[in-house]
């Protein structure tokens, strides 16, 4: 977790430097690697959780009360089991969907810069995921 | 310090539940309503009119959650355990609300599931939260300071009662909201829907009204006692007016007085239940004093809690203040 958080911050670091050079947009290396890397922070968070909760067994509070001594009385290995299926059947249900859209976006392509500026009343500038799909993709709006 | 923060926390605690009842209260109102909008484009609206604001409601469960361990971590090791499926079925549903703000807009093809999603998943949460108050004045089962009871105790007749209550409770709520934020026939509708809510609400309160008495021989002595008859008296005398009020202000034109009056009603009831249940928090153990934590640690909470209170308290009069007025048909807000 903490390689790949230095990992990001080299990439911040180099693409800062490109950009005050101008060959940001050219060097399709750093562009392949940026996308390459998209998923990195997914899995820092995922690998640093595993590094908490595993490494602090058996404490729950270090030196004090162990985990076998913090479990509730009333709550027993089917409730949590019950609990855990409910909430796979909600991630199973929650995750495609969010990266289908995504992947809709994605394939959507761009935006170029002849579309028309929305019409938000309140005169925020709009979200990227609202101005993406104001596209072919999206064939029919509100 | 010699300071008992006790009785502070006791009113962060009460006003941090009461606010939550009352901004998740409409939304989630709004939500249960939208299942019987009548077409597709009165839902957009309705959807618009919390949109903007609804993400901030629900700080106020994560405060009153977080400040029920914190402060009176003894309660919370008991009740929780006690509810924790009605919190699980809470909190998946509200997933299912809070995506389908976004995707019932992004995604057209499957408008109809995020509709179904959103309707479904506010009316869920609401029936979760109403078992959760049912249990709660219910009591626990309590031996030394662990809860000894199952995962389901919580399936008894009058808590599914608090549940279907609070959903007419909050749907009264949303009703008034959406009389604030539409105009024309969806206005009218929201009449007609806060009227068939308030008339739910009615036979709710009665109901529990009178179970609450029969059933806990501790709080029919608490009310009808004298000389406390004559000091609680002015409650339920001002809950009645309340509800003769609220139904003729739903037929008029007024605007602001349905959203209030359902929050009068709320706070009525609210206060109801503290008058039955004072000083206790875990019901029918352990008083507020027994279940809180030490004072030093709630000396240390109430220094964050004290800066960061009128933050919020402004960042949420502010983002209600810059999306006043009527929703229109067409305006996004998101």
């Amino acid at each position: 977790m903490v390689g790949i958080a230095i990992l990001m911050l080299v990439i911040v670091v180099v693409g800062q430097v490109l950009l005050r050079t101008g060959r940001l947009f050219r060097s399709s290396w750093f562009l392949r690697l940026c996308q390459w890397t998209t998923p990195i922070g997914f899995m820092a968070v995922i690998a640093g959780w595993i590094t908490t909760e595993v490494g602090r067994q058996p404490w729950t509070v270090y030196g004090l009360l162990r985990t076998a001594d913090s479990v509730s009385p009333s709550l027993t290995a089917t409730d949590v089991a019950i609990s855990l299926a409910f909430y796979m059947v909600v991630y199973l249900i929650m995750f495609p969907t969010g990266i289908a859209f995504m992947a809709g976006l994605v394939r959507g392509g761009p935006q170029g810069p002849e579309t028309e500026p929305s019409h938000i009343e309140s005169g925020r500038p709009e979200e990227p995921f609202e101005a993406a799909s104001r596209q072919p993709y999206s064939h029919q709006q509100e | 310090m010699a300071l008992d923060l006790v009785p502070l926390w006791t009113v962060l605690l009460a006003l941090a539940v009461f606010y939550y009842v009352i901004f998740d209260g409409f939304d989630l109102g709004v939500g249960i309503l939208y299942g019987f909008a009548p077409d597709h484009g009165s839902r957009g609206i309705v959807m618009n009119s919390i949109a903007p604001v609804w993400d901030g409601n629900e700080t106020w469960l994560v405060f009153g959650g977080l400040g029920l361990l914190a402060a009176f971590p003894l309660a919370f090791a008991i009740i929780i355990p006690a509810v924790y499926f009605p919190i699980l079925i809470m909190l998946l549903s509200l997933v299912f609300r809070g995506v389908a703000f976004e995707f019932r807009f992004k995604r057209p093809a499957l408008r109809r599931f995020w509709d179904n999603a959103f309707s479904a998943g506010s009316a869920l949460a609401t029936f979760a939260q109403g078992v959760v108050l049912g249990s709660f004045i219910q009591g626990f089962q309590v031996d030394g300071r662990h809860f000894t009871g199952t995962s389901f105790d919580w399936v008894t007749p009058f808590a599914l009662l608090t549940g279907v209550a609070l959903m007419f409770g909050y749907g009264l709520l949303g009703a008034g909201w959406l009389i604030l934020k539409t105009e024309g026939e969806l206005q009218d509708w929201a009449r007609s829907a806060g009227r068939v809510c308030l008339a739910g609400v009615v036979i709710a309160i009665i109901a529990v009204s009178v179970w609450t008495p029969l059933a806990y021989p501790n709080i029919e002595a608490r009310w009808f006692s004298w000389p406390n008859i004559a000091f609680l008296a002015p409650v339920p005398i001002i809950t009645a007016l309340i509800i003769i009020g609220e139904w003729f202000a739903l037929g008029r034109a007024h605007e602001m007085t349905p959203f209030f009056g359902a929050v009068g009603l709320f706070l009525m009831s609210f206060l109801g239940i503290a008058i039955s249940l004072w000083p206790m928090i875990v019901p029918y153990h352990y008083t507020l004093w027994q279940a809180a934590s030490s004072e030093s640690t709630q000396a240390f909470l109430l220094i964050g809690t004290l800066f960061l209170l009128p933050v919020i308290l402004f960042y949420t009069g502010w983002s209600y203040w810059v999306f006043r007025g009527k929703v229109r048909a067409g305006s996004g807000y998101h």
